[in-house]
């Protein structure tokens, strides 16, 4: 029973000893660091839940210029809807670092409430920031995202400037295998509006070219090869884009739909109403 | 002093790492929360909700993007669904704005704590006539053939929310 005793003690003692240290090292701390503490405790709780929103409101009290706590505590809010209260705290975090935030920012109006103006004034007020690089907000190419945003705006124009520039810069500084194939993609999309169906069927080619599984491109290229009175390659293209959509290969994301993103009966649609007519 | 405050933070890495069992990075899984209130909670309201609207887990109601609640086929469906629903549809001209209707769809696919938000083009909130809102929160609580949300072979309760871009007073977009 002693033994149980002293290390019952010693455990107490230490735990005692830590958490003394921890205080005395917290409120030693410069404003910043103390609002580091409370972000770092972010990791112990649920995104969105009442205590991690309570630790972010103590980093932003504690450093009402720390900025990550503002962006952070802005997620939850702009996943479940609540944009108003969303935006005043990612606002915020971009009025403190533009630098950093504005790509995320741009990516939240594009993406999830298709705000396409906004989020190209986003894009575009970020890019002359950081002259000596190109942009990735939330990992893709900023050229790209101002192509989409235009191209989703239905200024198809100004769509592939971006998608041209895009292509170049990154084929200049690492080669065409490094461009984005969603970017030649988009870009075919955009040619197959403008009525374009060669250049988009190129275009969907290099996307394929680098992305054999790319259903959406077969299905695209169909479309284009349909319009071109050509219901043989048509046809084929549904049957690859049907073959690879079913294996699961399909652009997806659980937050919102991906632009242009198509479904089974999509495919089948056009299976039936090109190559079974085709027969 | 820099080995203090080496040790220091050593000492609170591993307070953290012992106290977090789980790893809660990934948020697109369902992970347990046992609480009713968190951001975007819709907590339960007499005079707006069903009380005999069941819900399996009232403290663990997860996210849409961990669980996927699917209307039909998905997205295309239920735009479709909305496209002809919402015809015809028209606030005051002024308006320009995102509606966003954020819903439970619980463990048997069912539909209930329907409540909405709108912002202006610049992020603020602004109210919508009520009557309006209503004969969308209608047509959500209608909804047929939702396949509640899963993982791993376990059905949950989940939030959800659609929004509806509305231009000069007109719907133009759903945004699913």
């Amino acid at each position: 029973m002693r033994i149980f005793k002293i290390i019952g003690i010693t455990i107490s003692s230490i735990v005692v000893l830590v958490s003394f240290l921890i205080t005395l090292r917290y409120f030693n701390q410069s404003p910043r660091g103390q609002a580091e503490f409370w972000y770092q405790m972010i990791e112990l709780f649920r995104q969105g839940s009442i205590e991690q929103q309570w630790c972010l409101e103590k980093s932003i009290q504690s450093d009402p210029t720390f900025h990550r706590a503002y962006m952070e505590k802005s997620v939850a809010f702009n996943k479940r809807g609540h944009y108003h209260e969303g935006f005043k705290l990612l606002n915020k975090a971009v009025e403190i670092s533009p630098v950093i935030y504005l790509g995320y920012r741009g990516y939240v109006k594009l993406y999830m409430l298709h705000d396409f103006k906004g989020a190209i004034d986003d894009f575009l007020r970020l890019d002359p920031l950081t002259p000596e690089v190109t942009d990735a907000p939330w990992g893709e190419d900023i050229y790209h995202v101002i192509g989409l945003s235009y191209q989703q705006l239905g200024e198809l124009d100004s769509a592939k400037i971006y998608y041209d520039r895009s292509i170049q810069k990154k084929t200049a500084l690492l080669g065409e295998e490094w461009v984005d194939v969603k970017t030649f993609f988009y870009y075919g999309l955009v040619e197959l509006a403008l009525g374009n169906y060669q250049a988009s069927i190129d275009l969907f080619d290099k996307a394929i070219a680098y992305s054999t599984i790319f259903s959406e491109a077969y299905y695209y290229r169909g479309l284009a090869y349909q319009k071109l009175n050509n219901p043989i390659a048509a046809c084929a293209n549904f049957q690859e884009s049907y073959a690879y959509f079913s294996q699961g290969y399909a652009m997806s994301n659980p937050y919102y739909e991906v632009p242009h993103q198509i479904y089974l009966s999509t495919i089948e649609n056009s299976i039936d109403s090109v190559c079974l007519k085709k027969q | 002093m820099r080995n203090r405050s080496s040790f220091l933070r050593l000492i609170l890495g591993l307070l953290i790492l012992a106290c977090s069992t789980i790893v809660y990075a990934q948020n697109t899984i369902p992970k347990p929360i046992n609480s009713i209130e968190k951001v975007g909670a819709i907590l339960y309201d007499a005079a707006l909700d069903n009380p005999n609207y069941y819900l399996c887990d009232e403290r663990n109601i997860m996210e849409y993007y961990q669980v996927n609640p699917k209307f039909k086929e998905g997205h295309n469906s239920v735009k479709l669904y909305f496209k002809a629903a919402t015809k015809g549809l028209k606030f005051s001209e002024k308006i320009n704005g995102l509606l966003t209707l954020r819903f439970v769809i619980n463990c048997r696919g069912e539909i209930g704590r329907v409540r909405s938000f709108t912002i202006d083009a610049n992020y603020q909130s602004i109210c919508l006539n009520k009557a309006k809102i209503a004969v969308i929160s209608d047509h959500i609580k209608q909804m047929p053939n939702w396949t509640p949300g899963n993982y791993k072979e376990k059905e949950y309760d989940a939030y959800k929310m659609i929004s509806f871009k509305i231009i000069n007073g007109v719907i133009t977009e759903i945004i699913p």
